[in-house]
C-alpha cells in the first residue's frame, strides 16, 4: 500500500444504461484510513457504482483509479490481477461456502491466488481472532448471521487490499449483530490503512463513516 | 386461477436454473410420451400381426367340400433364421387368392415378400424357388419386414410333395410365418415397461424436482401469505405447462413419421407397419396427452417433499437412517446370495440369482455414497493440509451432502447394471439359440444337409450343383428298439467318399469309421439325428437306404472352399422335390438363431433406457452443482480464478462418476461369475467392460467440462445486486 496513491479516485464518471443516465460527472476520492458511506434511494445506482469500481461494468466516460490505476481502462488478466491485489469486497449475504470452516473460507482467496497454505491459514486465523470469530471446529453454515458477516470481513481483508468495498454489509442482520459488524468494519481503515467504501440504506451504519455521500441524479453530494 | 398460472409462468422463467428446468421438463415429457406411445404401438402391432396372420391360415377342405387349391408349406433359412415358403397350386378357375397376392402365379412362378425380393443378391431369392413374378403386398404379411414366399411348382414337380386340399383362407388352424417365432405381446410390453418405462419415470422425477429449492422457498412464502393448495398448485403448473406441452408436441412430431410410412428399426431388423399404428392413432393421441397430464401430476405429487425438507444447513446423511442401514447391510448379503445361488437347483437358482442381482444393483449406490461420505470426511483434512481449494470444497460438500453423490452414482451404477445384464441375457439366449461362431464360419458353409422325399438324386439336381460339389447319402443304421440308431450309414461314389477322407470299400463290402475320425462337418450336421455314433461306409449311388423315409444327403466341397449354398438350395427346390430342405452346417437346424435375434430387443431397448437414465442423472447433478457453484461466483469474480470451477466440477461430478464406473464394472464382473462358462453358459464381454469404462471416462469428462464451463459462465455474469 502506498500512502501517496489514493485507494479510490473517481473523476467525471458518466454511465448510461437502458436510456437512463445513472452517473453524470460523478466524482469521489477515498483516502487511506478513511471510510465513506454512500446512501441513496433504491435504483439510484449504488450497487452499479461498486460494479464500476470493481471493473465489472465499464463506464461511458471518466476515470476510476484504484490504487493509482484506472480500472476503466484495464482489461482481462491485468484487471483481475489489479482487482485481486487491491480490492476486498463484503457482500450483503456474506456469500461464504457453508460447508467450509471459517478459516478455510477466509484462506480461500489466498489459496486461489496460489499463496503458501501455511501463511494463508495463519493469516486467516489471525484475522478471525482479531474479529472474535472461532476459526475452526464448526462449519460456517452453523455460525450466527453476525459471525458469518465478520468471517466475510476477514475474507475481504486476507489480501491486505488498498480498498475495501461493502455492499449492504449489515442488510441481513438484527440490530445487535448489525452494531457489532459495523463496529468491526469501520475500525478496519484506521487499523489497516486502507480505504473503505460502504453502500448502505441504513443511516445508523452510514453515520459511523468518516464521510456520508448521497447518490442523487447521477452525482454524489456530501451530507457531511 | 388464470392469474396464478400466469404468475407461475413468469416465476418459472426467471427462477434460478429456469431454462435448464424447462429443457429437462420438455425432454422428460417427450420421453414419457414416446414410452407410452411405444406401449400403444406394440399392442397395435401385435394385434395387426395376429389379424393378418389369421387371415392367411388355410381353410382345409372337409369331406364333401369342393377343393379350390392345393396348399403346403415348409421352411427355408437366411442367416440361421427360418422363414416360411408356401407351396400352392389352384385347382379351379375361381380359386381364392392368398392375402397379399395379386394374381395366381403360373407354374414355376413365385411371389416373394419385399424382404426376400430385395434380399442380398448372392442369396438369389428371386430364382431360388422358380421365377419371381410379383411381390406379396403388406396385407398378406404379418409385418412389412417378414420373409415369406408363395411358390407354384411346375407341373412336373407338383407331385413331388404331399399337399393339402383347401377351400380358402382364414381357417382356424395354426398360424405360420413370423407369428410362430415372435414372443407373446405381454413379454414385449413387460420388456418395454421395465427397460424404457422405469428410466423414463426416473427422468420425469429428476426434471420435476430440478431447481426445487427456489420453488420450495416460494411455496413456503406463498403459504405464509395465505395462498391455498389450489393457488400454489396453479403456480407450479403455470411454471411447467409450457415446457411440458412442448415436450408432448415433440413426442407427437416424432410419432407422426411412423403413422405415414413403414419404418425399419435400426439393428434389430424389424419394420413397423404404418397402417397398424394409424389404426391406433386415437390411443397414441391419448398417450401423448396422458404423458403431459401425468408430468404435471408428478410435479404436484413431488412438491410436498420439499416442504418437509426444511431449511437446515446441517450436514445430512445419505437417506434416512433405517433405509441406509438396511441397504448397507443387505448389499453384501445379496452379493453372497448371487455367488452361491448355483447350489439351489436349476429352477430356484435362476430366481435366486435374479433376485440377488437386482438387490446388489439397487443397494450398491448406497454403499458407494456411504463410503464416499466417510472418505470425504477424512479427505477434507488432507486438502486442508495440502492447500488445494477445489479438493477442499468438493470433500467438504460431499461430507455435508452425501445424498448428492448417492443420486449421481445411483443412475450410473444402475445403468451399468442394465447394460451388463442385457449383454449377459443376450449371450445366454445366443448360447442357447446357436453357436454364433459356427454361423459365421467359412467351414460351416462348405457343406449342406439336403433332405427330400425323393429316393435318389436326379441328374438335373447333380448337374445344377456348384462346380466341385460332391454328394454322399446319409441314413441311420443299427436301429434300436427305442427308435434310436447305433450307427450312421454313409454311401456314395468313391471320389465323394475320398473327398471326406473316408475309405472306399469294394462293392458289397463295408468299412467302419469311429465317430472321432469323421470329418468335423459330418459330426456337426449329423449330431442331432445320430449323436456320437460311428459310421458304416459303403461305396454306391446316392440313394435312400430306407425308401419310405426319403433321401438325406450331404452336399459338400473341400473344407477350405465356401460352397454356393443358394445354388444348392435352388437345385434342391427345383430338381429334387418342391419341399426339399437344404441346410448348411453353419445354420445347423438343431439350434434356432431366431431367439438370438429376437433377444436383440433387450439391448436395443436397454440402451435407449440407459441413455434416458444417464440424461436424468446428468440433469440432476448438474443442477445441484450449479446451485452450489452460484455461492462461489462472487469470490471468483474478485479473484479472477475461474479455473476452480473446472477443478471443483471434476471432484464433485467427474471423480464420483469415474469411481462409480469402476465399482460398477468390478461388480458386474463379479456378479456374472455364477452364470458364465460351461456349455450353454453366458459369456462375459470384456469389450463391453472396456466400453463401459471408456464411456464412464467420457461421461465424467463431459460432466466436468459442462459443469465447469456453465458455472464459470454464470460466475462471469455475476454482479452485485443489493441495490
Amino acid at each position: 500500500m502506498t500512502e501517496a496513491l489514493l485507494p479510490l479516485d473517481i473523476h467525471a464518471l458518466r454511465y448510461e444504461v437502458g436510456g437512463r443516465r445513472l452517473f453524470e460527472g460523478l466524482g469521489l476520492a477515498v483516502r487511506a484510513g478513511e471510510s465513506v458511506a454512500v446512501m441513496g434511494p433504491s435504483g439510484s445506482g449504488k450497487s452499479t457504482l461498486l460494479s464500476v469500481v470493481l471493473g465489472l461494468v465499464r463506464p461511458d466516460a471518466g476515470t476510476v483509479s484504484v490504487a493509482g490505476r484506472n480500472v476503466a481502462r484495464l482489461r482481462g488478466r491485468h484487471l483481475t490481477e489489479h482487482r485481486r491485489k487491491h480490492i476486498g469486497m463484503i457482500f450483503q449475504f456474506g456469500e461464504l461456502l457453508p460447508e467450509l470452516t471459517p478459516v478455510e473460507n477466509v484462506a480461500l482467496p489466498a489459496l486461489l491466488d496460489g499463496a503458501d497454505r501455511d501463511r494463508a491459514y495463519a493469516d486467516g486465523r489471525k484475522l478471525l481472532d482479531e474479529l472474535g470469530v472461532p476459526a475452526a471446529g464448526t462449519a460456517t453454515g452453523d455460525l450466527s448471521g453476525g459471525e458469518r458477516q465478520r468471517v466475510a470481513v476477514a475474507r475481504a481483508l486476507i489480501g491486505s487490499p488498498s480498498l475495501l468495498l461493502a455492499d449492504e454489509p449489515t442488510g441481513a442482520l438484527d440490530a445487535e449483530s448489525r452494531d457489532h459488524v459495523a463496529g468491526t468494519l469501520f475500525a478496519v481503515p484506521a487499523s489497516r490503512r486502507c480505504g473503505l467504501l460502504v453502500v448502505t440504506h441504513d443511516p445508523l451504519v452510514a453515520n459511523r463513516a468518516d464521510r456520508v455521500m448521497h447518490l442523487e441524479q447521477g452525482a454524489l453530494a456530501g451530507a457531511r | 386461477m388464470r392469474h396464478m398460472l400466469r404468475i407461475g409462468r413468469a416465476a418459472g422463467r426467471s427462477a434460478e436454473g429456469g431454462r435448464a428446468r424447462s429443457l429437462a421438463l420438455l425432454a422428460a415429457t417427450a420421453v414419457v410420451a414416446v414410452t407410452l406411445c411405444s406401449l400403444a404401438a406394440t399392442a397395435a402391432t401385435w394385434e395387426g400381426r395376429e389379424q393378418r396372420g389369421n387371415a392367411r391360415v388355410p381353410a382345409f377342405a372337409e369331406q364333401g367340400d369342393r377343393p379350390a387349391a392345393l396348399w403346403s408349406r415348409y421352411w427355408d433359412g437366411y442367416q440361421g433364421r427360418q422363414f416360411t415358403v408356401v407351396v400352392i397350386a389352384p385347382l379351379t378357375e375361381d380359386a381364392p387368392l392368398p392375402p397379399g397376392v395379386a394374381r395366381w402365379p403360373g407354374p414355376g412362378e413365385v411371389f416373394l415378400s419385399p424382404a426376400l425380393a430385395d434380399g442380398p443378391a448372392n442369396e438369389d431369392f428371386p430364382r431360388r424357388y422358380g421365377t419371381r413374378v410379383g411381390t406379396i403386398s403388406a396385407e398378406g404379411l404379418a409385418s412389412p419386414g417378414e420373409r415369406l414366399a408363395y411358390v407354384r411348382p411346375t407341373t412336373a414337380m407338383l407331385g413331388t410333395a404331399r399337399m393339402e386340399k383347401i377351400v380358402g383362407y382364414g381357417g382356424p388352424g395354426p398360424a405360420f410365418g413370423d407369428l410362430r417365432v415372435v414372443g407373446p405381446r405381454s413379454s414385449m410390453l413387460a420388456v418395454i415397461g421395465v427397460l424404457l418405462g422405469l428410466p423414463a419415470l426416473g427422468l420425469a422425477a429428476a426434471a420435476a424436482r430440478m431447481g426445487a429449492a427456489g420453488r420450495d422457498r416460494r411455496d413456503a412464502l406463498l403459504r405464509t401469505l395465505g395462498a391455498g393448495r389450489t393457488a400454489r398448485a396453479c403456480m407450479d403448473i403455470g411454471a411447467a405447462v409450457r415446457p411440458v406441452c412442448a415436450g408432448a408436441a415433440v413426442a407427437a412430431l416424432l410419432t407422426v413419421p411412423f403413422l405415414l410410412t413403414d419404418i425399419e428399426l435400426p439393428w434389430i431388423d424389424y419394420t413397423l407397419y404404418a397402417p397398424d399404428l394409424r389404426r391406433a392413432g386415437g390411443t397414441l393421441a391419448v398417450a401423448v396427452a396422458a404423458s403431459a397430464l401425468g408430468m404435471l401430476g408428478l410435479i404436484l405429487l413431488l412438491r410436498p417433499a420439499a416442504v418437509r425438507q426444511g431449511t437446515s444447513t446441517k450436514p445430512r446423511a445419505a437417506g434416512s437412517g433405517l433405509l441406509r442401514l438396511l441397504a448397507l447391510g443387505s448389499c453384501p448379503a445379496f452379493l453372497v446370495l448371487a455367488l452361491t445361488s448355483k447350489s439351489f437347483g436349476a429352477q430356484r437358482s435362476a430366481a435366486a440369482y435374479l433376485f440377488a442381482v437386482v438387490g446388489v444393483w439397487a443397494t450398491l449406490p448406497w454403499v458407494i455414497g456411504w463410503t464416499a461420505s466417510r472418505l470425504s470426511g477424512r479427505a477434507s483434512r488432507s486438502p486442508h493440509r495440502s492447500g488445494d481449494p477445489a479438493r477442499l470444497i468438493a470433500a467438504r460438500t460431499t461430507a455435508a451432502r452425501p445424498g448428492t453423490v448417492v443420486r449421481l452414482v445411483a443412475a450410473m451404477v444402475i445403468a451399468i447394471g442394465v447394460v451388463g445384464q442385457t449383454q449377459i441375457i443376450t449371450s445366454l439366449l445366443f448360447a442357447r439359440s446357436g453357436d454364433e461362431e459356427q454361423l459365421k464360419s467359412v467351414q460351416g458353409r462348405t457343406m449342406a444337409l439336403v433332405q427330400t422325399s425323393a429316393t435318389r438324386l436326379t441328374d438335373a439336381f447333380t448337374g445344377a450343383l456348384p462346380a466341385g460339389a460332391h454328394a454322399v447319402a446319409v441314413s441311420a443304421g443299427d436301429i434300436r428298439p427305442d427308435g434310436s440308431s447305433g450307427s450312421r450309414i454313409l454311401q456314395g461314389p468313391c471320389d465323394s467318399l475320398r473327398a471326406l477322407r473316408l475309405p472306399c470299400p469294394a462293392a458289397g463290402q463295408e468299412a467302419h469309421v469311429p465317430y472321432g475320425d469323421l470329418d468335423q462337418r459330418l459330426r456337426v450336421s449329423g449330431y442331432q439325428s445320430f449323436g456320437p455314433t460311428p459310421a458304416i461306409v459303403r461305396t454306391g449311388p446316392v440313394v435312400a437306404v430306407n425308401r419310405s423315409e426319403g433321401l438325406q444327403a450331404v452336399v459338400f466341397t473341400d473344407s477350405d472352399k465356401p460352397m454356393d449354398i443358394p445354388a444348392v438350395k435352388r437345385a434342391a427346390h427345383l430338381h429334387l422335390s418342391v419341399k426339399a430342405l437344404a441346410e448348411p452346417v453353419a445354420e445347423d437346424g438343431a439350434k434356432s438363431f431366431a431367439v438370438g435375434y429376437h433377444s436383440r430387443w433387450i439391448p436395443f431397448l436397454g440402451t435407449i433406457g440407459t441413455v434416458v437414465l444417464l440424461t436424468a442423472m446428468a440433469l440432476a447433478s448438474l443442477s445441484e452443482f450449479l446451485r452450489f457453484s452460484q455461492t462461489l461466483a462472487p469470490l471468483t469474480v474478485l479473484t479472477g480464478r475461474s479455473r476452480i470451477f473446472h477443478t471443483t466440477a471434476f471432484w464433485c461430478l467427474g471423480a464420483p462418476l469415474l469411481g462409480a464406473g469402476a465399482v460398477g464394472a468390478v461388480a458386474h464382473v463379479i456378479l456374472v461369475q455364477p452364470v458364465t462358462g460351461g456349455e450353454g453358459g453366458a459369456t462375459l464381454s470384456w469389450n463391453l467392460v472396456t466400453a463401459v469404462l471408456l464411456s464412464t471416462a467420457l461421461l465424467a469428462a463431459a460432466a466436468t467440462v459442462a459443469g465447469g464451463a456453465t458455472a464459470a459462465r454464470r460466475a462471469r455474469m455475476w454482479r452485485p445486486r443489493a441495490d
